[in-house]
């Protein structure tokens, strides 16, 4: 009887909320980090099986209008020491650099390749980019589908190669756990799996996420090797004078 | 011995140590010369703490073949240190001005490595020099002092890429003395998020040369010194990105040679996500103009007088990588073409695949007919470290 009242109460309180509001605990969920650093390795798997590797050292400040980030790829060697600047902006375009050591250019990216392919991966560069909810609308009402809201979400950027996602978010955690992607034409593009995370300092930071392209069959595998947050890293470290 | 007695104490008093490079070995088939097999790499040493940095670039290039393609040379050396909002580098140094793909008018201060490959724009020579930046908010001042004049080589006949057809003497004929220093002074800023503009001036050794006979049948290159106002603009427009690279040149008088401009336009767009695959597309023209009468078409620049350059890369986004280019440079006025196609592939992480294909097509007695064969296919595998 006991089981079957807080069942029902569960239910009432998870039923209380709207999409928006699991959508902003969600990226509050993980959030506060400050500033991190982290070696990343990615694993990109073709659909005969045959995979790849990518090293990167990923450097961020989380800032309320949008983080800034500076990725530099570590591994395979012929990309080495390439290091891509962004920084994002919630309800604008967002400012790209890609800085190639072998001309010793820097190269300015025009945002429209926010659907472009990550390194040649599954993961788009608006994957990567930080989940911001105030980056997207939602559909009311919420649903609770076994002890997980489903979070309908359509990016606000017309720029965006999706045109509707759908989260599986943990109603104890509000940590994302799945989610489907569906492409500008409304077909069923990409799954995306959060199949680990940890605590680091009572923040919650993904260890590993893998994304599958239902139309090619290929997918990547992001996994974080060494994650450190609150870190010192000044915005000047994030900038334009870190390319070279 | 000098150099290197720096450089060891160098290591001694930096600890985190790099070491990286690549090496290329290829063949290349071209039409009316016998066809070569290549060796190339470089070896990078690098050796950082929080505020100082020392690397060193070192490349060879050994053809079996052509006796004037193989030379072994220190491509760069330099020291940083990065003290607060300045940092100071000496040393044989690269840099890198402008924001067009094709060809780069605001590219002045270093030299190209014809013996390399003319129309790479990566093969490039370090100068020596001082290089100092001042980073205010959004904004930078640079000086960079280049201390001396190298002698430069060129590939002459009978290499396929050829430059004469004449005995060269690569001994560098300067106005004044090789040390005489060359100034280059950029102020980059950003007037808006999608708008980057970079204003320079110049004052020493022009990247333009002039060829003279120093006999019947042997020419050498004359360094004379000018005075160089640049501009680079890239500006984000909705989906594209513009660009602009402008050089006023003056000369002083009683060179032969008149005052002159180089301008170059162009427009980038990119479109993803194409059944997996990302394309981007390039379109640039390019002028140069003298202002006055003038000895012309004396350095390879000029082939850069009125053309149009359009390109694809399109980029597969499969697990190795593959990327393939295309290109044509089309020149308006006389109607000659430069065709280049060249692919690239990563296998087993550490190796690189390429092939390319160049055809040139050339009018008779045009510094595009100098450069040498006109077809030629290369391809090499690569192991990079």
């Amino acid at each position: 009887m006991r089981k079957l009242i807080f069942i029902v109460g569960l239910s009432a309180v998870l039923s209380a909320q709207n999409t928006f509001d699991v959508a902003r605990k969600s990226f509050e969920a993980m959030s506060g980090y400050k500033s991190s650093l982290s070696k990343t390795t990615m694993t990109l798997r073709d659909a005969n099986g045959h995979e790849n590797i990518r090293k990167l050292e990923i450097k961020k400040i989380e800032q309320s209008d949008g983080d800034r980030s500076l990725i530099t790829f570590l591994y395979p060697p012929d990309i080495k020491e390439t290091k891509l600047l962004s920084i994002e902006k919630i309800e604008e375009d967002d400012l790209q650099w890609l800085y190639m050591p072998a001309l010793k250019r820097t190269k300015r990216i025009a945002s429209s390749n926010k659907s472009g392919s990550f390194m040649a991966s599954e993961f788009s560069y608006e994957d990567i980019a930080a989940q911001n909810y105030k980056k997207f609308t939602y559909q009311e009402p919420l649903k609770v589908v076994a002890n997980e809201f489903e979070v309908v979400r359509f990016p606000k950027d017309t720029k965006s190669g999706y045109s509707k996602q759908i989260l599986y978010i943990d109603a104890t955690t509000y940590l994302p756990r799945f989610g489907i992607y569906y492409d500008k034409v409304g077909k069923h593009y990409k799954e995306i799996r959060f199949l680990e995370y940890k605590k680091i300092k009572n923040i919650w930071r993904a260890v590993r996420i893998e994304i599958k392209n239902v139309q090619t069959f290929k997918s990547s595998e992001l996994y974080w090797e060494e994650d450190n947050i609150y870190v010192e890293i000044s915005a000047d470290e994030i900038s334009q004078r870190a390319l070279r | 011995m000098k150099v290197l007695v720096c450089f060891l104490a160098c290591l001694y008093a930096l600890h985190a140590m790099n070491l990286s490079g690549d090496i290329r070995v290829g063949h290349g088939d071209y039409d009316s010369y016998p066809t070569e097999s290549v060796a190339t790499g470089e070896l990078k040493v690098q050796l950082k703490n929080e505020t100082t940095q020392v690397h060193a670039i070192a490349e060879f290039l050994y053809s079996d073949r052509y006796e004037q393609r193989r030379y072994a040379l220190l491509r760069e050396l330099e020291l940083r240190r990065d003290i607060g909002s300045y940092s100071l580098s000496l040393g044989k140094t690269i840099r890198f001005l402008g924001a067009l793909e094709g060809y780069n008018v605001t590219d002045i201060y270093n030299r190209k490595n014809y013996l390399l490959d003319p129309f790479s724009k990566s093969a490039k020579l370090g100068t020596w020099g001082a290089h100092a930046i001042v980073y205010l908010d959004e904004a930078s001042v640079s000086v960079s002092v280049k201390l001396y004049e190298e002698d430069q080589k060129y590939p002459t006949y009978p290499t396929p890429y050829r430059f004469f057809s004449w005995h060269y003497d690569e001994s560098l004929n300067a106005e004044q003395s090789r040390y005489s220093p060359s100034v280059l002074g950029v102020y980059t800023f950003a007037p808006t998020d999608f708008l980057e503009i970079q204003a320079g001036v110049f004052q020493g050794y022009d990247s333009k040369r002039t060829f003279s006979f120093s006999n019947a049948t042997t020419i050498a290159q004359n360094a004379y010194r000018a005075t160089k106002a640049l501009l680079v603009l890239n500006a984000v427009f909705q989906e594209s990105i513009l660009k602009l690279e402008a050089v006023y040149t003056d000369v002083a008088k009683g060179k032969n040679l008149s005052d002159y401009v180089q301008i170059g336009v162009g427009a980038e767009h990119g479109m993803y996500n194409i059944f997996g695959t990302d394309l981007g597309m390039y379109g640039e023209y390019y002028h140069y103009g003298y202002l006055g009468e003038s000895m012309k078409n004396v350095d390879l620049s000029e082939i850069y007088d009125n053309d149009i350059f359009l390109a694809l890369k399109w980029n597969l986004n499969d697990v190795g990588s593959t990327q393939i280019k295309g290109g044509v440079l089309h020149d308006i006025k006389r109607g000659e073409r430069v065709v280049r196609i060249e692919s690239s592939s990563r296998f087993f992480e550490m190796f690189t695949v390429d092939a390319a294909f160049l055809q040139t097509l050339a009018k008779k007695d045009t510094p595009l007919h100098f450069t040498g064969d006109m077809q030629r296919v290369t391809f090499g595998l690569t192991y990079n470290f």
